[in-house]
């Protein structure tokens, strides 16, 4: 069991009692700047980005490195990590959405077959960092985090 | 059958507490026009829709609106 983010469980259990002690990281989020920095972008510009992002495990390596350092560049890391799952998640739901009224449209097909490994990577590499995104991944033997970690509307989920 | 996922669509960021935004937002939420309505209404118009295909969209919509509550 991958305890990285034990302490964010125990920022998950403080936030009712203070929620004033979530105020830094949450700002640290700087989620405004994540939606500017998608709305400058068109679909098609977003999903060029996508296809760039080759290899999550370089970007693993990364996160390694940085938890070593300092901790704002930790939260950053993971903030990329959120975004990751954001951007495909989208990808998967727009995709899925065409599809159901376009079921031989084998372009269509081909892109979701293409883009499908990399969510689920990504959703795998959030979970290992960030603690579970489907109850289903839970897999501590000790403690149920399901219910352990932020809500969602607490903090971005790191 | 539904799962959860436990994220957001779309990153939010608190800055400051509002009680007449928050109770508009949460008319949003479950009001006449909210995301429950507009789920509820895709995921009971497909019981009779004709067409397979708008059948499964209407599915996937309905769920779509259902997770615009986070």
């Amino acid at each position: 069991m991958n305890n990285n983010y034990s302490g964010n469980m125990m920022n998950s259990r403080n936030c009712t009692q203070n929620s004033r002690g979530n105020m830094n990281a949450r700002n640290n989020m700087d989620g405004m700047g994540c939606m500017n920095d998608r709305n400058r972008m068109d679909g098609m510009n977003r999903m060029n980005r996508m296809d760039g992002m080759s290899n999550m495990n370089s970007r693993n390596n990364m996160n390694r490195m940085n938890r070593s350092n300092m901790g704002s560049e930790v939260v950053s890391d993971k903030k990329r990590l959120m975004m990751n799952v954001y951007e495909l998640g989208f990808i998967m739901t727009e995709t899925l959405l065409y599809l159901d009224t376009h079921p031989d449209d084998t372009e269509a097909l081909a892109y979701f077959n293409k883009m499908k490994p990399r969510y689920q990577e990504a959703v795998a590499m959030y979970e290992k960092h960030c603690g579970p995104l489907n109850f289903t991944s839970v897999e501590s033997d000790n403690y149920w985090t399901w219910v352990a970690t932020p809500m969602p509307w607490e903090m971005e989920g790191c | 059958m539904w799962n959860y996922e436990k994220r957001l669509e779309y990153p939010i960021n608190i800055k400051q507490t509002n009680p007449t935004l928050a109770a508009m937002i949460i008319s949003q939420y479950g009001g006449p026009d909210g995301e429950l309505g507009a789920s509820m209404r895709y995921i009971s118009q497909r019981y009779s829709m004709p067409y397979r295909e708008v059948a499964g969209l209407l599915t996937d919509i309905g769920t779509e609106e259902f997770a615009h509550r986070g």
